[in-house]
Parts: structure tokens; C-alpha cells; sequence
């Protein structure tokens, strides 16, 4: 038989999406390029760990395996307790790619919220800081770490007017922060980005998480130290007994970083 | 506050915060008019101490400001500000600059301004490479921090969660027992070059900070178990039993350190580039003179569409210079005025982000 002759049997893998190129960029993470895709005609989030060509191969490829594997399991773990998390859709560990749902145009990340806002006393963050306290408390006490905890890897999915939400025109706008604050009603907060995360029962892990975010927030957002204590109030009140102990351990943890010895 | 065009301030900067002393003079436009150092060089397997250090900067640092002067053809009478570090540090030499500065400030009634030792590298690293707003990577023997300037600070993003990196390379030198001359971290950077085999480490990233006190262990326990395992071979060889141990060599565990501890580092300036839109990166402190380092920081922000800034001694490797041009923008910004003789201390600790930047308004 000729090479020419041989068809695509009419496996999936070779045809669920487009290539790269031909693809919209949403955004260059760290590690991940994020596309806006179609997975058998529905959208999705392709998030793709490319190559890193600053590091030596063989650590490129165990940090990449190591990574998706982290974050299609944490993610679908996650959605177990109840956490919002995007829903995982594939996985193509070959071409280091995984295919997710898309929270769609309206979603934003809480730095994004914040910096539209420009308030940390805002009533609507009444109900972010309970999102995010109940979110962290609940990934906690299933002894799950997320690894990467800052304002740009939790997302708001805000309910949308359905005349803005059934609209499929490109130039519709996107509902802004302060029409999401207006309308009293949050929606939302999920939480993204598990390729750091991973499974511990030790109070230092989760302390050392809580201290991420605590710097996160605070260099991220300056002057929101409040609020980000306030999210800490609600922590505490949600993650029962071994709340206390992980926060703490977090002081602790925050301690050490200012003792530091520091010199050039 | 605008600044009398007519007249060049002149600022002379005293830096001893470590194993360096050195003495810059510098005008507000980043001239460096001189910059004399000398380094305080140990044995190999030892690491320089706080007293034996102090003494070192005492016994030099006056001929170090005689030299300085001679280079620049200036006098005192010449210097408009007089700038040292203040910290962070070890208390010993730094006290050596501080003692020094508030003497000439008294003899020649000259205004003195106490400066965070991290903003010396970046705000000279700025004037040098003209970068506005990069991303900063400060690595040195002291410290590891990702850097971003927002709301006139410099805000921390990400850091050590134990040792520095350069703390953590200096202890590896002395594990498998390099010299210190003229620096470890330059003898592990020449050794690399001749390793080729990746030994796979721990790896410890959370979000922007990193984590090094792990690899030394580790590695220690690689080289220490290279030694009984040598042992168990003979052992091995008389019970009659062969079998092929693993050796490491020094070049490949140099190698393998840098490789490691380098993508950390780039890892975690990328992830704080993504978080903060930011595309230029300026690398600061003794580590940064790594080429290698540099090499990958740069395909890295190459990647991003953004650059590296091009690297230079005269923000990177400690020196008075940068303390004199920071010191001087402290002072032209706070209206021409020097800090009050009871302000200026010493302190082993001081943070980055303490720092009111009054001369950024962006
Ligand atoms: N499911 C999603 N729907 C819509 N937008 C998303 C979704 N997932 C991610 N994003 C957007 O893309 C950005 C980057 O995504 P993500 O945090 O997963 O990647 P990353 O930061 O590159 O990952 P990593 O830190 O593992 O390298 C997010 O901050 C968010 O703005
Ligand atoms: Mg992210």
C-alpha cells in the first residue's frame, strides 16, 4: 500500500482543536499559554505548558509532567468539596495541554476586580471575603494545598443581566467591576491555577500557603492589609480547630520572614 | 523640590555592609566620578566572619576615601552629600561606615543621608541601564527577593522562605571545599562549565517564593554518602558482592546546583512578571554576575517579548558608588536636606519595602 493512500481513521485526538496559531492568546502565565479554543465545538480554556527553553530538559519535562499532573487532579479533586473550580474537560499530556472550561468573557480575576474597584471597603467585598475565607478554609481542611495563592489565580464569575449574557456579539461590552459591585450580587469566586498545588496534612504547608497570599495580597494591593485580615477572620471561623493552629503557625511562619537576616 | 541646575550635586557613598568596603563618587546624573573596593578574602572552607570583617573595613576604609578622592580630582570640600549604608547587614562593618560617614559629616559639616543597602543596587541598576519600571531579581549573599516598584515602594513579590541564594551557593563551596577567591560562587560558575551530567535535586517553588535550606541537605547527603558508600564498596568487594555505586563529581554537582537553583529563580521572576504585566527584568546583587544565570533570565523574558537588562558592576557586585546615588536621590528629593546626626544608625535589618521612595512618583 502507498504511502498516499493511507486516511485519518477518524480518531479525535488529531481533531479537537486548531493549532496554537490559530488560536486566541488570553493571557502568558508563568508557565502556562492560555488560549480561548473549541473542544468538539464547545469553548474551552486550552492551557499550555510550553517548553521552557531556559532550563535543562530534563527538569523542563519532570516540572511539566509533575505540574499537569498536579493540576488535573487537585482541580478535579477540589470540585469535590464543593469548590468552585473550572471543570476539567482533557487532558493531552503529550502535547502538554489541558483542556478546561471557559468562565467566560464577564469573569475577572479578583486583582483585576480590585483594581477596577478601587476600594477595599466596598459592601460587595462583604461577599468576597466570605467567598475566599470559606473557599481557603474548605481546600484546608481536606488537606489540600493550592500552591500558588494569589489575586490573579482566584476568579469572580459575576451574574450577568441576560440580556448581556445571551449575547453572542463580539462588541457587546463586558459588564465592568463597579456595575458587578452595584448590582449587589458577586456571584462566584473560583478558585484556578493548580499546578503548584498538592495534598499535605502539615500545618506548615498550609501556614506557608496563607503567608503566599498574605504577600500576594498586601504587595499586589497596597493598603488592603484589612481586608485581607478580614479574610483571615473568616478562615478562621470556617476551618474549625485546626484553624487556629495554622494561623498560628502562619504568624510564625510571617516572623521568620521579617527576622531574617538580610544583607548584600 | 527643583534642584539648582548651576550646581552638580556631588555625593560620596561609604559601603561596607559585607565582605566588601568601598568608597563611590557620583553625580546626580549617575557619573561615577571614582569607585575604589577591596574585598575581604578567607580560606577556603571558611566564611567571613563579623569581627575579623569590621577590622578588615577599619584598617582599609581611609585609604580607600583617600583614593577615591585622588581618582575623581576632587577634595572633600568638593562633596555635597555624604551617603553610607545603613543597613541591612552585619552589624560589625556596617558600623565601620556609619562611624566613618557621621566623622567626615561632623569634621566638614557636610549633610549625611543613611541608605537601604537593596535600593542602592536597584536605583543605580535603573540610572546605568535606563530601565524605568523592570521587574527586579536581587540576589545575593544575604538575599532573595522578586522585586516590583508599585505606590512608592518596592514591594516584595516573592523571597527566600529560609536561606539566601547566595548563602546557599557559599555553604555548597564549602561542602565540597572551593575557594573563596575570588569568590565561591564565581569558582562554582567556573566549575559548571565542566559539568555535563544533570543530577536531579529538590526543587521547592511556592507561588513567588522559593525555598534552598532543602538542597544543601541534600547535597550534603550526596557528597557524605559518596564517602561511606566507598567504604561499603570495599565491603562489598571483600563479602565478594560487586556492585557499581554512584559518584558524583564536583563539576557535575556544580552543574547541577546552578541548573537547579536558577530555574527557581527564573521561574519565580516570571511568574511575578505575569502577575505584574511588567517585561524588562534587572538583575541585582553578587549572584547576578552569573552568567549562566543571566543567559537563562534572558531566553526566558526573551520568550515574554521583554529583555534583560544588560548586566554591569556597578550595581551588581557591592560598591560605594550605588550607596552615593541612592544616598543623593534622598536627598534631592527630601529638599536638599541630610538626615538628623541621631537618625543616622545602623541596623542589621531593614527591609526593601520600608523604604518611602519620594523620588518615584510614577
Ligand atoms: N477557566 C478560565 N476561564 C477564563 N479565564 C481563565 C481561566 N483560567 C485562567 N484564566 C485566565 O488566565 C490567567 C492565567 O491562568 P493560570 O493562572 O491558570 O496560568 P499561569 O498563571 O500561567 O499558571 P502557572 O502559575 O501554573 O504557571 C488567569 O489569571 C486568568 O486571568
Ligand atoms: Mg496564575
Amino acid at each position: 500500500m502507498e504511502q498516499s493512500e493511507l486516511i485519518d481513521a477518524g480518531g479525535v485526538a488529531p481533531q479537537i482543536t486548531k493549532q496554537p496559531e490559530q488560536l486566541n492568546l488570553l493571557s502568558q502565565g508563568a508557565e502556562g499559554r492560555l488560549f480561548l479554543g473549541d473542544i468538539f465545538g464547545q469553548v474551552c480554556v486550552i492551557k499550555e505548558r510550553f517548553q521552557k527553553n531556559y532550563r535543562v530538559p530534563q527538569l523542563d519535562a519532570k516540572l511539566a509532567q509533575q505540574r499537569i499532573n498536579q493540576e488535573c487532579k487537585n482541580m478535579a479533586r477540589i470540585r469535590k468539596f464543593g469548590v468552585p473550580t473550572p471543570a476539567l474537560y482533557l487532558i493531552d499530556e503529550v502535547g502538554r495541554k489541558i483542556y478546561m472550561e471557559y468562565l467566560g468573557k464577564h469573569a475577572y480575576t479578583v486583582k483585576e476586580f480590585l483594581y477596577q474597584l478601587k476600594s477595599f471597603d466596598h459592601p460587595i467585598l462583604d461577599q468576597m471575603v466570605d467567598k475566599i475565607g470559606t473557599n481557603l478554609a474548605i481546600l484546608h481542611t481536606n488537606d489540600q494545598i493550592h500552591g500558588d495563592l494569589t489575586t490573579s489565580n482566584m476568579m469572580i464569575k459575576p451574574k450577568v443581566p441576560l440580556g448581556l449574557q445571551l449575547s453572542t456579539r463580539e462588541e457587546d461590552k463586558r459588564i465592568t467591576a463597579s456595575e458587578i459591585a452595584e448590582s449587589g450580587t458577586l456571584g462566584d469566586v473560583y478558585l484556578i491555577d493548580f499546578g503548584l498545588s498538592f495534598v499535605s496534612g502539615k500545618i506548615e504547608d498550609k501556614a506557608v500557603d496563607i503567608y503566599v497570599l498574605k504577600r500576594a495580597f498586601i504587595s499586589t494591593h497596597p493598603g488592603s492589609e484589612d481586608l485581607f485580615d478580614r479574610i483571615l477572620d473568616k478562615y478562621r471561623e470556617k476551618a474549625g480547630a485546626q484553624g487556629l493552629k495554622i494561623i498560628a503557625k502562619y504568624k510564625d511562619v510571617e516572623k521568620r520572614g521579617r527576622k531574617r537576616e538580610c544583607f548584600g | 523640590m527643583e534642584v539648582d541646575k548651576s550646581r552638580k550635586i556631588i555625593s560620596l557613598g561609604i559601603e561596607g555592609s559585607a565582605n566588601k568596603i568601598g568608597v563611590g563618587i557620583v553625580d546626580q546624573d549617575g557619573t561615577i566620578y571614582s569607585n575604589p573596593r577591596t574585598t575581604f578574602i578567607t580560606p577556603p572552607g571558611t566564611g567571613f566572619m563579623p569581627k575579623e570583617t569590621a577590622e578588615h573595613h577599619r584598617a582599609k576604609v581611609l585609604t580607600i576615601i583617600k583614593q577615591a578622592l585622588e581618582e575623581a580630582k576632587m577634595t572633600l570640600d568638593d562633596i555635597t552629600v555624604i551617603s553610607y549604608t545603613k543597613g541591612p547587614g552585619m552589624a560589625g562593618p556596617l558600623s565601620v561606615g556609619a562611624i566613618v560617614a557621621r566623622t567626615l559629616s561632623q569634621l566638614y559639616n557636610k549633610p549625611i543621608v543613611g541608605v537601604n543597602h537593596c535600593i542602592g543596587h536597584i536605583e543605580m541598576g535603573r540610572v546605568v541601564t535606563k530601565s524605568e519600571n523592570p521587574t527586579i531579581l536581587y540576589v545575593s549573599g544575604g538575599n532573595t527577593q522578586v522585586i516590583a516598584y508599585s505606590q512608592n515602594r518596592y514591594r516584595i513579590f516573592g523571597e527566600t522562605l529560609d536561606i539566601a541564594v547566595g548563602n546557599c551557593l557559599d555553604r555548597f563551596a564549602r561542602i565540597i571545599n572551593l575557594s573563596n577567591d575570588p569568590s565561591p560562587g564565581h569558582n562554582i560558575e567556573q566549575m559548571a562549565k565542566l559539568g555535563s551530567r544533570y543530577i536531579e535535586l529538590p526543587y521547592i517553588v511556592k507561588g513567588m517564593d522559593m525555598s534552598f535550606s532543602g538542597m544543601l541537605t541534600h547535597i550534603e547527603e550526596l557528597v557524605t554518602g559518596k564517602k561511606t558508600s566507598q567504604t561499603k564498596k570495599q565491603q562489598q568487594e571483600q563479602s565478594g558482592k560487586m556492585q557499581i555505586e554512584e559518584t558524583y563529581s564536583k563539576e557535575d554537582l556544580c552543574y547541577s546546583l546552578q541548573e537547579t537553583i536558577f530555574a527557581m529563580l527564573v521561574e519565580t521572576t516570571e511568574r511575578a512578571m505575569a502577575h505584574c504585566n511588567s517585561r524588562e527584568v534587572l538583575l541585582v546583587g553578587g549572584v547576578g554576575c552569573n552568567v549562566r544565570l543571566q543567559q537563562m533570565m534572558g531566553i526566558m523574558a526573551g520568550e515574554r517579548g521583554g529583555s534583560v537588562c544588560a548586566m554591569d558592576d556597578r550595581y551588581c557586585i557591592d560598591n560605594g558608588a550605588m550607596i552615593a546615588y541612592a544616598g543623593l536621590l534622598e536627598y534631592k528629593f527630601k529638599g536638599q536636606t541630610g538626615m538628623r546626626l541621631e537618625e543616622c544608625t545602623f541596623t542589621q535589618r531593614f527591609r526593601t519595602d520600608e523604604v518611602d521612595v519620594i523620588w518615584r512618583n510614577d
